[in-house]
């Protein structure tokens, strides 16, 4: 064959300048003559660029540095016991957690900040208004709000090109770095670790082969919001609502209780128990959080009516945010002992998704369930929490 | 902020020294041999992983787990190997898809990943989980998760940034081969993930 043409696999080297010099000569000249390579090439390159898109996009790669101290941290850290690492989790700020804070600051705190974010109200929730309704009506004496994210939702966010990381100022201040989560041995392990009672199932539709306990630490921090981009994203959505001028320059406390996540599977089931407290948020002095509340409603898609309505009978400093997928097949109102609970079922391919959430006081309980689990099954699990 | 004083970075040398260099001088104890090779292949080892398991915490705690083993068992290369291209980079990434793979099985197990049901975890609150990018990451991950297992690792190892030789070298073929595999598992991933694409915007009504 004269001049031949040059296969996929050589021209996708050819674009990744992975030919040795001379092929890169010869592809390059043949490319100048031949069309249909260079069709081929477009092609390749297309979908190169398509996949590096999707894939070349880790987010922020931590620094390499700051994960060699981390690495460090680690390896000079003896295999601890859960008491051990609550122990430094704790008030003592000893130099371990000095070393912790500078490693991990900044995730930790956006992290619960971004929960937050949601309760302020300055996140982009979607306009699913028959379901929020709904859901507020249940919850609204508890101070819960669950947060429905549409898929359609969320590309209609991405269009606005609005950077959420914009809307702080700067980086939060850590008051408590929470310590990574860790695995204990026991529910009074977990109880020393939380400072507060947990509870733990009894019933179970078949005998569990493995449990795990798992204590997520407790975080405090401060964290101001840029009141103009807040500002500049409620017109955005052309929602109606000021966002509290006094909010400016000032700090916003937040403080998210310890809390717990209990495992319990065998071959049929996977069942998951979080309990936790609603976390504290404390606003500066003067900020209408009825205002913020009421912006919440509408990014909710809540009627303007009864955003007022609902914003005023809410104590926006002790609630809690649960965000789900509004595509969700079916959501009902249960009774789990004698408080109200909220079931949602999904139908999934690998069988059957449950997830049940109630609570008790200043404590919450979201009990998930996949695999072969009935209903009926995972509120008697629930009922035996103890 | 006062950082942890390091010295190592600081006095650099001038010319990088090799893999090797650094291999042998860990070997004999050196701390900042091994403090440099950490530095060097951090990012890339973590590419791989996040691509892989989709979460930022796992993949960093995956990459502290494949800098532990070149930290207590550091691995025989000759010169050979180096210049091939299945050096350390090579037996670094070995190490990471191993592990990564490894915990994406386990988690199929225990069945912990419950799917979207992610938000349903008030003990989980990474930001880079957060519902913006979530949607397209699981997209990503559930397309991945679907190619078979050498294609798989050929994606994550090109966009973290391997060279072909140092990809063929991980993965144990012919580096003449790498850039024919390379565009079929492109097509492959580009095809399935327009498929689910299309699939997660049926069937939802328009705002």
């Amino acid at each position: 064959m004269n001049n031949p043409c040059w296969s996929d696999g050589q021209l996708r080297s050819y674009l990744d300048h992975e030919l040795s010099f001379g092929e890169y000569q010869e592809v390059a000249a043949h490319l100048k003559q031949c069309e249909a390579c260079q069709q081929r090439l477009n092609a390749l390159r297309e979908q190169a660029l398509t996949v590096g898109s999707l894939l070349g996009t880790a987010g922020a790669v931590p620094d390499s540095s700051m994960a060699f101290e981390r690495f460090q941290y680690t390896l000079h850290q003896p295999v601890a016991e859960p008491a051990d690492v609550a122990e430094s989790g704790g008030l003592g700020l000893h130099e371990r957690t000095t070393i912790m804070k500078q490693i991990r600051p900044y995730r930790s705190a956006l992290a619960g900040a971004a929960a937050v974010l949601l309760l302020v109200g300055l996140l982009f929730l979607p306009p699913v208004q028959a379901l929020a309704d709904q859901i507020l009506q249940i919850f609204r004496v508890q101070n819960v709000v669950f947060v429905p994210v549409s898929s359609d939702r969320l590309e209609e966010l991405e269009n606005l090109d609005f950077d959420a990381s914009t809307l702080f100022t700067s980086e939060p201040t850590m008051i408590h770095e929470p310590a990574e989560p860790y695995v204990v041995a026991d529910k009074g392990a977990a109880e020393n670790a939380v400072g507060y009672p947990l509870k733990q199932p009894t019933v179970f539709s078949t005998d569990p082969i493995t449990t795990e306990m798992i204590v997520k630490d407790r975080a405090e921090f401060t964290f101001q919001v840029d009141v103009d981009k807040a500002q500049e994203l409620l017109s955005l959505m052309e929602i109606d609502a000021q966002v509290p001028t006094e909010l400016r320059g000032q700090d916003i406390l937040v403080r998210v209780p310890a809390s717990v996540k209990m495992l319990y599977a065998n071959d049929e089931y996977t069942l998951t128990l979080f309990q936790g407290q609603s976390p504290d948020v404390q606003m500066p002095e003067g900020a209408n959080l009825q205002e913020m509340a009421r912006a919440a409603m509408l990014l909710l898609g809540v009627e303007p009516e009864q955003a007022a309505q609902l914003s005023q009978n809410m104590d926006w400093s002790s609630t809690l945010i649960v965000p789900f997928p509004s595509d969700i097949e079916s959501m009902r109102q249960v009774t789990v002992g004698d408080t109200q609970g909220l079931l949602i079922e999904e139908q999934t391919e690998s069988g059957h998704d449950l997830v049940l959430y109630w609570q008790d006081d200043a404590h919450f309980y979201v009990l998930a369930g996949s695999g072969f689990v009935r209903s009926a099954e995972l509120i008697t699990t629930a009922e035996s929490l103890q | 902020m006062s950082l942890v004083h390091r010295q190592s970075m600081q006095g650099s040398r001038p010319v990088q020294e090799s893999d090797m260099a650094l291999l042998e001088r860990w070997k004999q104890g050196e701390q900042q041999a091994f403090e440099a090779l950490f530095t060097r292949y951090y990012e890339r080892i973590y590419r791989v992983l996040y691509n892989l398991v989709e979460q930022r915490e796992t993949a960093e705690d995956l990459a502290q787990e494949t800098f532990l083993a070149l930290y207590h068992h550091p691995p025989h290369l000759s010169w050979n190997d180096e210049t091939q291209g299945s050096g350390l980079v090579a037996w670094l990434s070995r190490v990471a898809l191993n592990r990564g793979y490894n915990e994406l099985r386990r988690e199929q197990r225990s069945q912990q990943r419950i799917g979207r049901w992610q938000w349903a975890s008030p003990v989980s609150h990474d930001p880079s989980d957060m519902a913006m990018r979530a949607e397209e990451r699981s997209q990503v991950q559930a397309v991945l998760a679907d190619m078979p297992e050498r294609q798989r690792s050929l994606l994550l190892l090109r966009y973290a940034g391997l060279s072909y030789a140092e990809i063929a070298g991980t993965l144990q073929i012919a580096p003449s081969s790498v850039g024919t595999l390379l565009a079929r598992a492109e097509r492959a991933f580009g095809t399935r993930y327009q498929e689910t694409a299309c699939q997660s915007t049926s069937g939802i009504e328009v705002v």
